[in-house]
């Protein structure tokens, strides 16, 4: 075995690329389009499940639950300021942001200060976010503005410019956690808290911030999801809370924190993407999708566990 | 709970090595915790579709947090190990007749999961508080 595919990225590269063949052999065309669709539709969730991904690496049983309601109030709100016109934009992408990192800030808090399991904390506030998403879906659902839909689905001849956005976000993101401070950190307390702690390291800040990472990417995913489906809707972010675990554990970061790996969450969420592509395209009931995607997470944690045992 | 293989499960929440040394199979004690919930899910989805008249296929998908929070709530730790089964029943029914107390007071029913997650933020945030009281006066 060559060192390349010895990476903890490896399989969830090789699993994309066989769900795309698999998916072009069985429609007997659309070789390109299947991927640059996969690769532009699964940028949603990579922006969501390289969130997730900061907060599972930090450890401490880290995860983020309240992922599905940041995204839908966020495209909610976001849409509602935005009122479609271009010229409030910014009003859009500010309201986003304070979705999203007022709902990571809460968790943080209640986590980390009060001391809350983030399983429950971060449910907690996804109930308290699930009563926002209802007494503020009632009224207009907001207009995304059209430069936002523009830029979701835009093509530069057969590449879409969201699937270029996506990749570039992996390359900053990458940067992020293996370059900076900041990234090592998050690592080093996911690995071992209390050596971090006696290296001068704030834990409990770091921690928090993966929290508002994590509301960030979702508010943003949600806003710009908004703006691909031409407008929110109450149910939208729900897949994404299985899906953007499965695309961290799947892209080879351990669910129980120290070890990440962004291009792996960009192959694991283009290869979820793909595989509903799969599931569709063959015919398969929609519910054998879940079932494979289940499959495949039991899969990816027996491999990844293997090890310790020996 | 009183039984001694009740004993048995709640040690391994506390202290799984030590269980397993001494002699009981840990790997049979969590099939036997994931098979009593598997078998109590499948039971108040018999209830459940009962009430409902028709089976849903989505109707179930609220009780995965609540029955977390009936748990908290009702005093067990979240570590496990630490159990209570009549405080679960006593956080079920406290979950349930804050929607009633919301109806009843003509508060919308959209407020109701809100309140259910501000409640578990109370509670969690009042035991945190008098557990750091407890170690202060200690």
């Amino acid at each position: 075995m060559t060192s390349a595919l010895r990476q903890p990225a490896a399989p969830a590269f090789v699993g994309a690329f066989a769900v795309w063949i698999a998916t072009w052999l069985i429609a007997g065309h659309g070789f390109v389009g299947t991927l640059t669709g996969g690769i532009a539709v699964g940028t949603f969730l990579v922006i969501v499940g390289v969130g997730q991904m900061f907060v599972i690496t930090s450890g401490n049983g880290g995860i983020d639950l309240s992922v599905p309601y940041v995204m839908t109030l966020s495209a909610y709100l976001a849409s509602q300021a935005m009122g479609g016109q271009d010229s409030r934009l910014i009003a859009g992408l500010a309201v986003a942001a304070a979705v999203g990192i007022g709902a990571g800030l809460l968790s943080a808090l209640l986590i980390e200060l009060v001391g809350i399991p983030p399983l429950v904390g971060t449910l907690a506030v996804g109930f308290l976010l699930q009563s926002a998403i209802l007494v503020n879906s009632g009224k207009d659902s907001g207009v995304p503005s059209p430069a936002l839909d523009h830029f979701v689905s835009a093509k530069w001849g057969p590449i879409p410019v969201f699937g270029l956005v996506g990749i570039a976000l992996v390359a900053l993101f990458t940067v992020v956690l293996r370059k900076t401070s900041y990234g090592r950190k998050v690592e080093a307390v996911g690995q071992s808290p209390t050596a971090s702690r006696l290296a001068g390291v704030d834990v409990h800040r770091v921690r928090a911030t993966a929290y508002v990472i994590s509301g960030l990417c979702a508010a943003l995913a949600g806003m710009l999801l908004a703006a691909y489906a031409g407008g929110p809707s109450i149910g939208m972010g729900t897949p994404y809370l299985l899906s953007s675990i499965a695309a961290v554990v799947l892209g080879g970061s351990l669910i129980v924190g120290g070890r990440s790996t962004v291009p792996g969450v960009w192959a694991a969420a283009v290869l979820l993407t793909l595989l509903i592509t799969l599931v569709n395209v063959a015919k398969i009931s929609g519910g054998m999708q879940y079932i494979v995607e289940g499959a495949l997470i039991i899969l990816a944690l027996s491999f990844t566990s293997a090890p310790k045992r020996a | 709970m009183g039984t001694r293989y009740g004993a048995v499960l709640r040690s391994v929440g506390s202290n799984p090595e030590g269980t397993g040394r001494t002699g009981w199979s840990v790997l049979k004690a969590r099939m036997v915790l994931y098979g009593a919930s598997g078998l109590l899910g499948v039971l108040s989805g018999l209830v459940l579709s009962g009430q409902a008249v028709s089976g849903d296929a989505a109707i179930s998908q609220s009780y995965v947090l609540l029955t977390i929070a009936a748990v908290i709530v009702g005093g067990a730790s979240f570590s496990g190990g630490d159990v209570s089964p009549g405080g679960t029943v006593a956080g079920a029914l406290l979950m349930g007749l804050i929607a009633a107390l919301l109806q009843f007071l003509e508060i919308s029913a959209d407020y109701q999961v809100g309140a259910q997650g501000l409640l578990l933020i109370l509670i969690l945030t009042a035991r945190a508080g008098v557990a750091y009281a407890r170690r202060r006066r200690s």
